[in-house]
């Protein structure tokens, strides 16, 4: 069997393993294990399993992503983000849908120093769905906008999925992270149109509040804000200014987190243990991953598929877009099934040289691939943002997130297919801060 | 490498016969680098061409069969056939060869590199650290400046202070000495760094200032021929042993010492063409004279014996190998 | 036996949660001291770089054993409970031999490194003692995942937990 035989075949053994519930990481680890055996030799696989798996963990780049998860998980285990939830709420309350859209708001924004999404949305929904329903909002209403909001995570900054993106194609992960921000913004702008417009079509999704906020409580709500923005400005502005590494942005980000936590009182040992318990438990889970796919990439390296891709598709000279379209398409399908982090680490060693060789920008389709990633969230039958909110409204059939969720995931499309069409709007801030 | 054993015992050994390779070659170095293709594809072409096609070789460039860190791995163990990298992704592994990150022994990559072959066919301890693998050259990158973002750097006074970028723990020393503070990072995020004033300088080639465009984040370039990086290009020993005796003696007479100035002469031309383009980008290149060249051989002096007394007392020939490469270097300038 | 084991991972996962917070205050001191005394902390670079190693192989194991590695599980919810209990077996069991696998290659990564001396750049410590401590966390997975096969196995009922 040619090499290249033999890397077609490893992909469909993948989706079988995964389908059969092998654990994601292990059917990376087994696939590119017994494909790199097949291809060169069993010495060489086996050497490689005991080189490459701790190599891709001892990483400075990559301690990045638990130090970001663990600053999320401190200010939101120390009930910061309730607290923004209700300021905004003070501000939103009158406004129709308000406390949907706070939801929305409050997601940009503690969403913009929470690296993972199910941590994001797990605390959203537990601070604002039993507020929501308080008001007898729609449970599909309420479900959706915490959905959608926990989507925007992945694009404001700091983003799991762009710094991953950035370590398997050595794009800059400062300037991917940078690059998350207007997307993010626009994107949570649509989210907010959407909902106003729903309720206005059909107030009883949404019913209106009548109690009247004195000025002088909304102001004191803000007192809640600052150490979030506190934590963005240090983090983000760091990498944006080049002050920090990420790495060090995420250093000491979790730092400050401490620090605040500790200064407001909030801080117990035992929610610190928690956050830390969370924070490894989830970067495990991702280095699992991870290690199966350096072990996979490196079966597809040898097989040489991503290279005969390539230039076959290159060789048919079609249109860049047209096969960005197949390729979007092929990541939506995908996106059905299997969840994001895994599509990523399967897909990029064969899609990204390819997008580069078409002529696009590489960390604008690492944005556009965080797009596809937050739809796969939200699309049956492996939804896992609509799982994560089932595990806390227990009480809401799983119909009926999903389908709530439709208007939302069209605001996705809306967004996408802005970026496509204006590719500055994801580049324009990362292109400044080289100068 | 996949192979096919093909048995013949001819009277006249014939090129077209006997096992066929496809080996994997792997560098850390981007594909476009000169060193992939002035130097690695054109020394597969040779093989190809004298074996009639039989022994061909994929390159694998900018570390897809693994980190820099893993790459002389990847030749003991035989994931790689060859491989080529930099002696210092690997602490600690190679002692010797640090020798040749002294400064001042040369101004020029093709003379460092013939010095550090010449070491490695001299010193049985030096061939030792390679020992895992099948040298097929050893050769060095041109002697590194100091890039300076935006502080002119004239005197040894000038340095104290800034924080400079360093290739390598002994470059780290090196600069400690020279009274700066030393700043380990990758080239790769050198460029960031300087543009953004996290570090006030780099040492680092002149190619470069082209390489990696740092001409448009540095002001000055202090000419000093300060440290060599020494890289190595190894077999796996298991595949070498397997070649034919025709294979092996045509791959020893590709490699060696002339392969050696070759890489050499080639990070020549990029470092002339990085020093051009830094000219011609407005960059301005300090030249230190004598006297001041004096003063920073002086400021060194503590180091280099540092560093003999630690191979020394580690049981390896430090002092005779440092003075036979200065031995050398006189030679050859 | 299961708890001892159980035992065992949830205390690799306790110093992982030390690892992590010197990881933390390693890059704090480092920056602080880059910005204030204009001093870098030498060593900062490779201790994030094998914390982070260490972290990971030691919360490997509680993860597996918290079931919280990705599964695909849609397709399989369908099967009847048997078949699904037998496949959980059958995966536990190649987990823990995979992880058996890696084990005894670190081992091997480890004798090679201890024989060519290799060390980190800048504080110099052999390499080797890394991929050790490594093999602990890929031990313990394996026994984690053994053990819950044995415990699969014994059980009468199936029905999904995860
Ligand atoms: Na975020
Ligand atoms: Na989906």
């Amino acid at each position: 069997m040619s090499p290249e035989l033999i890397g077609l075949l490893g992909i469909p053994l993948l989706i079988i393993l995964l389908l059969l519930k092998v654990p994601v990481g292990i059917s990376l680890l087994l696939v590119g294990t017994v494909g790199y055996a097949t291809i060169r030799n069993i010495e060489s696989a086996l050497k490689v399993l005991g080189t490459s798996t701790f190599n891709v963990v001892s990483s400075y780049n990559l301690s990045v992503i638990p130090l970001f998860i663990f600053m999320g998980m401190i200010l939101s285990y120390c009930g910061f983000g309730s607290d923004l939830y209700r300021a905004l709420d003070r501000w939103m309350g009158r406004v129709k849908g308000g406390l949907a859209i706070s939801t929305i708001g409050t997601s940009a924004i503690f969403g913009a120093i929470s690296g993972s999404v199910n941590a994001t949305t797990a605390t959203l929904a537990k601070v604002t769905l039993p507020e929501m329903k308080k008001f007898r909002y729609d449970p599909g209403l309420s479900t959706a906008s915490v959905a959608a909001g926990g989507t925007l995570g992945l694009l404001i900054p700091p983003s799991v999925i762009l710094i991953l993106y950035g370590i398997l194609t050595r794009e800059s992960i400062g300037a991917l992270l940078i690059a998350g921000i207007i997307p993010g913004i626009i994107q949570m702008i649509i989210f907010i149109i959407i909902i106003f417009v729903l309720v206005s079509r059909n107030p009883s999704l949404a019913p209106p509040r009548s109690q009247v906020i004195p000025l002088s409580e909304k102001i004191r709500s803000l007192k809640s804000v600052w150490p979030f923005l506190l934590m963005f400005a240090l983090s983000i502005g760091g990498i944006y200014f080049g002050v920090f590494t990420p790495t060090e942005a995420a250093g000491i980000g979790s730092f400050g987190a401490l620090v605040i936590a500790l200064l407001s009182r909030r801080l117990s040992f035992q929610k610190l243990k928690a956050s830390i318990d969370d924070t490894l438990r989830l970067s495990a889970m991702i280095f699992l991953i991870l290690m199966g796919a350096e072990i996979f990439s490196q079966f597809l390296a040898i097989s040489r598929i991503p290279f005969e891709t390539t230039s076959y598709l290159d060789s048919l000279t079609l249109n860049p877009y047209i096969i960005l379209f197949f390729i979007l398409l092929t990541l939506f399908v995908l996106g059905l099934f299997i969840e994001g982090l895994s599509i990523l680490v399967i897909t990029l060693p064969i899609i990204y040289p390819l997008i580069i060789e078409l002529g696009f920008n590489g960390v604008w389709f690492g944005v556009i691939m965080v797009m596809l990633n937050n739809i796969g969230l939200l699309t049956p039958p492996v939804g896992v943002s609509v799982f994560v909110i089932k595990g806390v409204a227990k009480d809401v059939p799983i119909q009926t997130i999903f389908k709530g969720v439709i208007p939302m995931l069209l605001a996705i499309v809306i967004c996408t297919a802005i970026l496509i069409l204006f590719p500055d709007l994801v580049t324009f801030l990362p292109s400044l801060m080289g100068n | 490498s996949d192979t096919t054993a093909d048995e013949t015992n001819s009277e006249e050994p014939n090129q077209s016969e006997g096992e066929t390779y496809n080996l994997s070659v792997s560098h850390h170095l981007p594909s476009h680098h000169p060193i992939q293709t002035e130097v690695l594809e054109p020394f597969l072409a040779e093989l190809e061409a004298g074996t009639d096609g039989r022994i061909t070789g994929d390159i694998y460039a900018a570390n897809s069969l693994g980190d820099p860190s893993a790459h002389y791995e990847l030749a003991v163990t035989g994931v790689a056939d060859i491989s080529l990298t930099v002696h210092g992704f690997t602490p600690g592994v190679f002692p010797l060869v640090q020798v040749i990150e002294f400064p001042f022994f040369t101004k020029s990559a093709e003379k460092g590199s013939e010095i550090i072959w010449r070491l490695y066919e001299e010193f049985p301890e030096l061939q030792e650290e390679h020992a895992d693998t099948t040298p097929l050259w050893l050769f060095t990158a041109e002697p590194a400046q100091i890039l300076s973002a935006s502080k002119p750097i004239k005197t040894l006074e000038d340095m104290k202070g800034l924080r400079v970028r360093s290739p390598s723990p002994l470059a780290n020393k090196i600069i400690e000495a020279l009274g700066a503070t030393p700043v380990s990072m990758p080239m790769g995020d050198v460029y960031e760094a300087l543009a953004r004033g996290t570090i006030d300088a780099a040492m680092a080639p002149f190619s470069t200032a082209h390489d990696y465009n740092f001409h448009e984040v540095i002001d000055y370039i202090t000419v000093g021929y300060f440290s060599m990086t020494p890289f190595f290009s190894v077999m796996n020993t298991d595949l070498y042993e397997s070649l034919s005796d025709h294979d092996r003696e045509l791959i020893d007479g590709l490699t060696g010492l002339k392969m050696a100035q070759h890489a050499g002469a080639t990070f020549d031309k990029a470092g002339e063409r990085g020093k051009q383009t830094a000219q011609e980008k407005g960059v301005e290149l300090i030249e230190l004279d004598e006297d001041q060249l004096a003063l920073w051989q002086e400021a060194l002096e503590p180091v280099i014996e540092e560093w003999i007394n630690e191979m020394e007392h580690a049981g390896l020939p430090g002092q005779a190998i440092y003075d036979r490469a200065v031995e050398l270097s006189e030679e050859l300038n | 036996m299961e708890k001892k084991i159980l035992f065992i991972s949830k205390g690799l996962h306790y110093v992982a949660h030390l690892i992590l917070l010197i990881m933390m205050f390693t890059v704090t001191v480092d920056v602080l001291g880059r910005f204030l005394i204009n001093r870098p902390l030498l060593g900062s670079y490779e201790i994030t770089q094998m914390g982070l190693a260490l972290t990971v192989f030691f919360s490997l194991a509680y993860t597996h054993y918290v079931k919280e590695h990705i599964t695909i599980d849609f397709v399989v919810e369908k099967f009847p409970p048997t078949v699904q209990k037998i496949f959980d077996i059958v995966i536990s069991l190649v987990i823990a031999a995979l992880m058996g696998v890696i084990c005894w290659q670190l081992w091997e990564s480890a004798q090679r490194f201890l024989k060519s001396n290799a060390v980190t750049g800048d504080l110099g410590i052999p390499v080797y003692i890394f991929y050790i401590m490594a093999m602990v966390g890929t031990v313990v997975f394996a026994l984690v995942a053994f053990v819950n096969a044995l415990a699969l196995i014994q059980k009468e009922d199936y029905h999904n937990e995860s």
